[in-house]
C-alpha cells in the first residue's frame, strides 16, 4: 500500500513539476476563463446585472480547460512518444499514473476557480452567503471529473495532433452549446433542447441551483443525468484504456 | 525534492480555497445592519431576505379591512396572521398609518420590453397579458411558480389573439397567426395552448369600416373550441351589439367596456345570468376620449420619480384622433350598471397604449373604477382578490396564510381616500423587497457640437458626438421601402455641399418609413445631453409634401416621438422645438430621422445645415 502511495506522490510531484516548468500551458488555461468572465460579467455594458449567474456557468468553463486540455493532449503526447508503454512496463503502477494526473488537474482547476471567484467577489460585486460560496466552489471542483474522463478518452484514442484538434472542438462546443458563455434561455428552443445532451449544461444547471438563480430547476434530474453520463464515460475510459494496454 | 511538491502544492491550493470561502463578500453583516435600519430601508433590494414580519399594520386582505394586525412572511410565503411577536433573524416592518395590500394584478396589459420590471417597481406583481409575443410564455409559466428572487412581475397571457388578416392586432409590425377560416380554429387554439397561452382572446368588431374582423360565426366557434380545450375565452369588443352577441354565446369575459351607448337592462341581465366578468380598461378609454388624465399622473411626484423613460413616454403619448364610439362618461356609467347588477368588474389598464404606462396605470384604473361608483374596497378587490378568483390564480391576490408574499405597503388608508394607493412605501415580490427607484441612469455625454451636418469636407457623413449620417428605411422591419443618401457638391443651400436623399415608400410594413438619419444607433448607445437646447433647425428642399422628423433616445424603445414638416421645391429653413418631441429623454438623445411615410411613392429631398440651437 505504501508503495502505491509513494509512487503516486512521486508521480503527482513530477506531473506538477512538469506543469510548472511549462507556464505556456498554465497561463492560458488559467487566464482564459477569467478573461471571458470579466468580459461578459463586467465589461460588456448591460451584462453587469447578472455576474452571479455567470459565475455559476463560467465556473464550469474554468474547470473544463485544465481537464480536457491537460488530459487529452498530454496523455496523447506521452502515448505517441512511447512514454506510456515505458510507464506500463515500469514498476510504477498504471493507477498512480492516472491518479497523479487527476490530482494535478484538480489542483489546476481549483486555482482557476480561485482566480475567477476573486474577480466575481471583488470586481463583479457578487455577494453570497458563506455556505453558498463553499457549496458552489465544491460543486465546481467536482464538476472537473466528467471532463477528466473525456480528456482521458481523447488521450487514449487519438494521436497527439488529432487530440489537440478534438479537444478544441469538444471544449468550444461544450462551452458554447451548453450555455456556459451565454445564458441558455437566450438560445432558440431547438438548441436549448440539444443542450440536454451536454454535461456542461447539466453541471451549470446544478451550479445555478446551488446559487439559487431565478427559474425552476430539477436538481435530481440534472444530478441523475450527470451520474449516467459519468458512468458511460467511465466505461468508455476503461474500454479505451484496455485497448491501450493490449496494443 | 520531488516527493514534497505534491504535499506543498496541495496544501497551498487547499489553503487558498479555504481562505477564499472566508474572504469572499457575504451579506451577513450588512443584513444585520439593514434590519436595524428597516424603517428607512425603502430603497433596498435585498436578494437574500425573503422573510419579514409586518407588525401592527392596517391590512386590506383583498376583500376586507383589518385595522391592526401582524403578518409573518417566511421564505416568500405568508405563514401567520394575527398578534405576532418578533422572530429571530427576521426583519420587522412597522410604522404609523401603513396599509398592507396584496400585490396589484393588472388584468389587461400588452407586456413587451421592460414591462414586467416597470410594473413590479410600482407594486404591480402580476400581469394578465391580452396579446404579446409568444416566445417567452413557457418560461413565464415556470417562473411564476417559483419563489426565487425576481425583479419582474409574473406573467399570464393569451399569447397572440384571434383575429383575421388585416384585423385589430395585426397593425403592430410583427406577423401574427391569424384565423383564415372556421376550420382552422381547433388547430389554432391547440397552437396557443402549446405556446403557453393561459386563455384565449378574440377580437370581435363587426359592422365597422375601419378594419376587418372575425365574423360572428367564427367568433362563436372560437368560444366553443376554446372551452372544449379547457381555456377561458375573452373578447375585445367596442360596441353594445358586439358584446351582446358574445355574452349570449357564453364568452367568459370582456376585456373592454363598450362606450358607444348606455347598456340596456336586457344585456345587464344577460351578463348576470351568464356570470361573465368585465375588464373595463377605463384608463385607455379615457385616453382615446382625450380626457387628458395622464398629465395629472405625470405631475404627481409620488409616481413620476419612479417612472422609466419608456413609462413616461407611453403615459405622455396620446391618440392622435378622437375615435367615435368611445365616450368616457358612458363607459363609467356602463361599468356602474354592470357592477350594481352584480357583474364582476376587474381592473386592467391596457398599458402601454397611448396615455397609459405599465404599473402606474393599474393604480390609475383602480381610482377610475372608484370614480365610476365602486367603493374603494370594491375597486381594490377588482385589482386583487376578485381578479385572482376569476382567473383561478390560487396562490395570489389576497393576504391569507399560504399565499405568495406579493404585497404593497402604502401610507394612509385607501378605503378613506382611494388616492392614497399612490403613496407606495414598500413593494414585496415572493417575500423579497423590490427597489422602487430606477437604477441610477447615466446621462448622455455633453454635446460636443450643435452642428449635426453641413456635409462639407471629407468624411462628410460623419458628424460630431459619435453620430453619423445614413439612410434609414423599414427594410429593417421587413418592409419594402428603400432609401439612399449621398453628399453632392453644389446642391446644398447657396451652392455648398448638401445631402441628397432619394427614396421610395412602399407598402409592406404597417407604418412605412424611408429617409435619412443622423445618430448613434450601434449599441452600446450612450446618447448626448441636449436638455440645454431648444430647437432642431435644418435647411431643406425637394419633392413637395408632408414629412416628419423622429427623435430617438438611447434608453427607450417603442414608437419614437415625431413632428411633421413640409418640404417645398425651394429652399426653406425648418425650425422645430425640441420640447414638442413628446416623451423624448432629452438627456440621452441618440439621433434623428428625416423621413417620409404613410403616403406611398417616390420622393427626393436635399438636407443641409442640420443643427441644434
Amino acid at each position: 500500500m505504501s508503495r502505491i502511495l509513494h509512487s503516486f506522490v512521486l508521480e503527482t510531484g513530477a506531473e506538477l513539476l512538469k506543469a510548472l516548468r511549462a507556464p505556456e500551458f498554465i497561463f492560458p488555461t488559467l487566464g482564459m476563463p477569467v478573461a471571458f468572465y470579466s468580459l461578459f460579467a463586467i465589461m460588456i455594458p448591460g451584462s453587469s446585472n447578472n455576474p452571479d449567474y455567470l459565475l455559476a456557468t463560467y465556473g464550469v468553463f474554468a474547470v473544463m480547460g485544465p481537464a480536457i486540455f491537460g488530459f487529452g493532449i498530454s496523455v496523447a503526447n506521452e502515448r505517441d512518444k512511447g512514454w506510456l508503454d515505458l510507464k506500463l512496463a515500469a514498476p510504477s503502477l498504471g493507477f498512480s499514473y492516472i491518479a497523479a494526473k487527476v490530482c494535478s488537474t484538480l489542483l489546476f482547476s481549483s486555482l482557476s476557480l480561485v482566480i475567477i471567484y476573486l474577480v466575481a467577489g471583488f470586481a463583479a460585486g457578487v455577494v453570497l452567503p458563506q455556505p453558498t460560496w463553499a457549496l458552489l466552489l465544491t460543486t465546481h471542483i467536482l464538476a472537473t471529473f466528467p471532463f477528466i474522463l473525456i480528456g482521458l478518452i481523447i488521450g487514449f484514442i487519438f494521436n497527439a495532433n488529432a487530440a489537440i484538434a478534438i479537444s478544441n472542438v469538444i471544449f468550444l462546443a461544450f462551452a458554447a452549446l451548453g450555455g456556459l458563455w451565454i445564458p441558455i434561455m437566450l438560445f432558440p428552443q431547438s438548441m436549448q433542447s440539444f443542450a440536454h445532451f451536454l454535461p456542461t449544461f447539466h453541471l451549470s444547471e446544478i451550479a445555478l441551483y446551488v446559487l439559487g438563480a431565478p427559474g425552476e430547476r430539477d436538481l435530481n434530474y440534472h444530478i441523475l443525468i450527470i451520474a449516467i453520463m459519468s458512468l458511460v464515460l467511465l466505461a468508455a475510459t476503461a474500454f479505451a484504456w484496455s485497448k491501450q494496454r493490449n496494443h | 525534492m520531488i516527493k514534497y511538491i505534491f504535499a506543498v502544492v496541495s496544501a497551498v491550493v487547499l489553503g487558498l480555497l479555504i481562505t477564499l470561502v472566508f474572504i469572499l463578500p457575504t451579506d451577513s453583516k450588512s443584513a444585520g445592519e439593514r434590519s436595524v435600519n428597516a424603517e428607512h430601508a425603502q430603497g433596498t433590494d435585498d436578494k437574500n431576505q425573503n422573510s419579514v414580519l409586518f407588525k401592527n399594520l392596517r391590512i386590506f386582505d383583498g376583500s376586507h379591512l383589518i385595522e391592526r394586525t401582524s403578518i409573518l412572511v417566511k421564505d416568500g410565503i405568508i405563514v401567520d396572521i394575527g398578534d405576532l411577536s418578533a422572530q429571530p433573524n427576521t426583519r420587522i416592518i412597522q410604522g404609523e398609518n401603513l396599509t398592507l395590500m396584496p400585490g396589484i394584478i393588472d388584468a389587461h396589459t400588452h407586456s413587451f420590453g421592460e414591462a414586467l420590471k416597470d410594473a413590479l417597481r410600482l407594486g404591480v406583481t402580476t400581469h394578465l397579458d391580452m396579446f404579446t409575443a409568444e416566445n417567452s410564455l413557457l418560461d413565464s409559466q415556470q417562473k411564476r411558480q417559483s419563489l426565487t428572487y425576481s425583479d419582474q412581475a409574473d406573467l399570464y397571457s393569451s399569447g397572440t389573439l384571434a383575429t383575421v388578416d388585416g384585423g385589430h392586432g395585426t397593425q403592430y409590425g410583427f406577423a401574427i397567426d391569424t384565423i383564415g377560416s372556421i376550420d382552422e380554429i381547433t388547430d389554432w387554439i391547440a397552437k396557443r395552448k402549446k405556446s403557453g397561452a393561459d386563455y384565449i382572446k378574440l377580437v370581435y368588431m363587426p359592422n365597422q369600416q375601419y378594419m376587418p374582423s372575425l365574423d360572428k360565426a367564427t367568433a362563436l366557434e372560437v368560444i366553443k373550441q376554446g372551452h372544449k380545450q379547457g381555456l377561458k375565452v375573452l373578447a375585445h369588443i367596442s360596441t353594445l351589439a358586439a358584446a351582446k352577441d358574445l355574452i349570449e354565446a357564453d364568452i367568459d369575459g370582456l376585456v373592454h367596456i363598450f362606450a358607444d351607448q348606455l347598456v340596456t337592462d336586457e344585456v345587464v341581465a344577460l351578463a348576470v345570468e351568464k356570470d361573465i366578468f368585465i375588464i373595463p380598461t377605463l384608463a385607455v378609454i379615457a385616453s382615446v376620449n382625450q380626457q387628458n388624465r395622464n398629465s395629472q399622473l405625470l405631475a404627481d411626484e409620488r409616481i413620476s420619480s419612479k417612472l422609466s423613460g419608456q413609462q413616461k413616454q407611453t403615459l405622455q403619448a396620446s391618440f392622435n384622433y378622437a375615435a367615435g364610439g368611445f365616450d368616457f362618461a358612458v363607459a363609467k356609467q356602463n361599468v356602474l350598471r354592470f357592477h350594481q347588477a352584480g357583474v364582476a368588474i376587474l381592473a386592467g389598464s391596457d398599458a402601454p397604449n397611448a396615455g397609459t404606462a405599465y404599473g402606474v396605470s393599474a393604480y390609475h384604473e383602480v381610482t377610475l373604477l372608484a370614480e365610476s361608483g365602486l367603493s374603494p374596497k370594491e375597486a381594490l378587490s377588482a385589482a386583487t382578490s376578485l381578479t385572482a378568483n376569476k382567473f383561478g390564480l390560487l396562490d395570489r391576490g389576497s393576504i391569507e396564510v399560504g399565499k405568495r408574499a406579493d404585497m404593497v405597503v402604502i401610507s394612509g388608508d385607501p378605503t378613506v381616500d382611494i388616492d392614497n394607493i399612490f403613496n407606495i412605501e414598500y413593494v414585496f415580490k415572493n417575500g423579497f423587497q423590490i427597489r422602487q427607484q430606477l437604477p441610477e441612469s447615466v446621462d448622455g455625454s455633453d454635446i460636443e457640437s450643435t452642428l449635426l451636418g453641413d456635409f462639407e469636407g471629407p468624411d462628410n457623413l460623419l458628424s460630431t458626438n459619435g453620430f453619423n449620417w445614413s439612410h434609414t428605411d423599414d427594410r429593417v422591419a421587413k418592409g419594402n421601402s428603400i432609401a439612399t443618401v449621398e453628399t453632392q457638391h453644389a446642391i446644398g443651400n447657396e451652392g455648398s455641399t448638401g445631402l441628397k436623399v432619394v427614396a421610395v415608400v412602399n407598402a409592406g410594413f404597417p407604418y412605412p418609413w424611408s429617409g435619412a438619419a443622423v445618430g448613434d444607433f450601434e449599441p452600446p448607445i450612450e446618447g448626448v445631453d441636449i436638455s440645454e437646447l431648444s430647437s432642431l433647425v435644418f435647411d431643406v428642399k425637394g419633392t413637395s409634401g408632408s414629412y416628419r422628423v423622429m427623435a430617438f433616445s438611447a434608453k427607450s424603445s417603442g414608437i419614437p416621438p415625431s413632428q411633421n414638416f413640409e418640404i417645398l421645391d425651394q429652399w426653406q429653413t425648418v425650425k422645430m422645438p425640441l420640447s414638442e418631441f413628446k416623451g423624448l429623454d432629452h438627456t440621452q438623445l441618440s439621433g434623428f430621422a428625416f423621413v417620409a411615410g404613410s403616403t406611398l411613392g417616390e420622393f427626393e429631398f436635399i438636407l443641409d445645415n442640420v443643427r441644434l440651437e
